[in-house]
């Protein structure tokens, strides 16, 4: 019987790994883009480094750009790191908790996982109205007739993060309560 | 409610759900929006939540934070820290106890080229230890020196606490990283006589009882420069321009980055797959600690809001203890938090209400902040949580090898601590001559 429970619900054996898996690659591959920012960032400010001293004169828009790289890099990455289980915590009690008893561990974090959904909610509501205002007044960073970049792009992308990240709290949120239902799996792969 | 009643209870939560393993990030934002709903309604919190979430990260300071981390990353890979080590190995042959004094050293030079203590920590458990062990010390002894001279990565700029502090207390984050250099070299020097007495009167405490001593390899000239060159150069780069003002910060980051890219890739120690998974992993340090700095802006404008800061100032110096009594609370309160929770979740829960008590008291902030960055690291030394510690343990990868053991060792550097801890408080121009110079 246990050997049968590692395989249940056998007609969505195939479908469910398969949309798991593409979503595990859409997190991770925005994550892989924001590494790919940091090394951008490195760039960037180098060729500033460079172009100040060889040339004389700044490249225009760097601190403004790498100030919205950096939030770009974090949002990009937010939901991997989620996934990653690698935002900081104290592990005074919860390992140890949820080693001796599985399935109370596995409510305690639901409820982690709640709480972090409520507060990216928060955020993202928040975002989606700073969005709107953007798009409507034009924002943009830079000196005008200078160099100008508008700021939607940006907002749109720490947008997406934020959801991406929320709908990663939610699919681990799902998984934690099948434990509290069912009891721990074996399929620890 | 009052104002304080939810300041306090706000922080009581917060460490309660801390404690708990809730994410530290999560739990800042919560009793954030809990505690602003509570003192003004919620629109205003969902519009600060919005704001923070969306401006709190916009700072083109903060690409610090995922550049030193890159350049970090590097130097560990690029086998530089076994290099230092073997340059003071190779110096130190004639003192006793030398090879734990070449540790402390070879951690001082590694602490100036990365920036998070627990990089420090892994190198030289793998290349230090060994070697130790191979020359008759004790276990005990040779990873509590691990461990102890890991906590000058964090004071030895660059460092990701100095940053995070700077942050914090509006300082600049260059001023920060040369305050440090001081009170780093101190400590160092304070742990090389701590090895050393304890060599000369503690001697079990050091050596195994029928330790041989085998001869230590020497260098040729040419081999020491073809070793230290690299870190020289990097250190020069880093802090050499910062201290001249070539650089700010971010631009000593990329640069350093840069730098130590090249050094890795002189050395043929990058391969696609390493540097891709070393990016991922620095991406992941990055957010973590920003996301944590994000949350804490939030949790110290609701605190401020609430008025507590003010009211903690208040009792502190109009009340019998003073200034001084305020700086010893605070000082156990870190170490106390250090057994529970990681350096830099403490300063973002402390300091938004010891920064307003600080400045009341007129400290010098940059002083406050390298006695805060020591005491912090204390906490990484001492049990049940020392994350050094723990680092070194799972590096070591030796099952005989008891976190007790590694705490034991540790000791004697924590007590060195303390006391260095006690210097800086009495002569405040060690942490703050170069910085304000």
């Amino acid at each position: 019987m246990a050997e049968y429970n590692q395989n249940a619900r056998p007609d969505d054996g195939a479908r469910i790994p398969l949309i798991a898996r593409a979503w595990g690659a859409l997190v991770d591959g925005l994550g892989a883009l924001g590494s790919l920012l940091i090394v951008a960032l490195m760039l960037v400010i180098c060729a500033d480094v460079l172009s100040r001293n060889i040339m004389g004169s700044s490249l225009p828009l760097v601190s403004e750009l790498g100030a919205l790289m950096v939030v770009m890099i974090v949002y990009l990455q937010l939901a991997t790191t989620i996934r990653h289980d690698r935002l900081a915590r104290a592990d005074v009690f919860y390992s140890g908790f949820c080693e001796k008893h599985p399935r109370k561990g596995a409510a305690l974090g639901a409820i982690f996982d709640l709480a972090g959904i409520w507060m990216i909610g928060v955020m993202a509501l928040a975002t989606l109205n700073l969005l709107t205002r953007d798009i409507g007044a034009n924002q943009f960073i830079g000196v005008t007739g200078v160099m100008t970049l508008p700021t939607w792009p940006f907002r749109a992308a720490i947008l997406a993060g934020m959801v991406i990240g929320g709908l990663q709290f939610i699919l681990q949120l799902l998984g934690a309560l099948r434990i509290v239902i069912q009891g721990p799996q074996n399929d620890r792969a | 409610m009052t104002g304080l009643e939810i300041g306090l209870l706000a922080i009581a939560l917060l460490i309660g759900l801390i404690i708990l393993g809730m994410p530290i990030a999560i739990g800042m934002l919560i009793v954030s929006f809990g505690g602003v709903t509570l003192l003004r309604n919620d629109t205003v919190a969902m519009s600060m939540a919005g704001a923070v979430a969306n401006d709190s990260l916009r700072e083109y300071l903060y690409a610090v934070v995922p550049l030193f981390v890159l350049m970090g990353l590097l130097v560990t890979i690029s086998g530089v820290g076994k290099d230092t080590f073997d340059v003071f190995q190779h110096l130190m042959r004639r003192v006793r106890a030398g090879l734990g004094v070449a540790t402390v050293f070879a951690n001082a030079v590694f602490a100036s080229i990365t920036g998070v203590s627990i990089a420090s920590a892994s190198v030289f458990s793998r290349v230090a230890v060994p070697e130790m062990l191979r020359h008759g010390y004790r276990k005990e002894f040779a990873t509590g020196v691990v461990a102890g001279s890991s906590v000058l990565g964090m004071l030895i700029p660059p460092s990701l606490l100095m940053i995070v502090y700077a942050v914090l207390a509006e300082e600049s984050v260059g001023r920060m990283f040369l305050a440090g250099i001081l009170p780093g070299i101190l400590l160092a020097l304070v742990f090389s006589v701590t090895i050393v007495l304890l060599a000369t009167f503690r001697r079990d405490f050091v050596f195994e009882p029928l330790a041989t001593s085998s001869e230590i390899e020497r260098l040729s000239g040419f081999q020491m420069a073809g070793k230290f060159v690299p870190i020289l150069a990097l250190m020069g780069l880093v802090l050499g321009g910062l201290y001249s003002g070539f650089f700010n910060p971010t631009e000593a980051g990329a640069v350093g980055a840069a730098g130590a890219l090249i050094i890795a890739l002189a050395r043929r120690s990058l391969d696609p797959r390493s540097f891709w998974s070393l990016l991922v992993e620095t991406g992941q340090i990055t957010v973590s600690v920003l996301i944590l700095i994000m949350a804490a802006t939030f949790f110290s404008r609701m605190l401020a809001m609430s008025g507590l800061p003010r009211e903690v100032a208040d009792l502190f110096l109009s009340g019998p203890l003073g200034p001084y009594g305020f700086l010893l609370v605070f000082v156990v309160l870190v170490i106390m938090l250090g057994c529970i929770i990681d350096s830099i979740s403490i300063m973002l829960i402390l300091l938004p209400i010891a920064l307003p008590v600080a400045s009341a008291a007129e400290f010098d902030l940059i002083w406050f902040g390298v006695i805060t960055v020591i005491a912090v690291e204390i906490g990484l030394l001492t049990p049940p949580f020392g994350l050094s510690v723990y680092t070194i343990k799972s590096a070591m990868n030796d099952p005989d090898l008891k976190v007790g053991q590694i705490f034991r060792g540790a000791f004697p550097f924590v007590l060195a601590m303390l006391f260095t801890l006690v210097i800086i408080i009495a002569f405040p121009s060690i942490a703050t001559w170069l910085a304000r110079g």
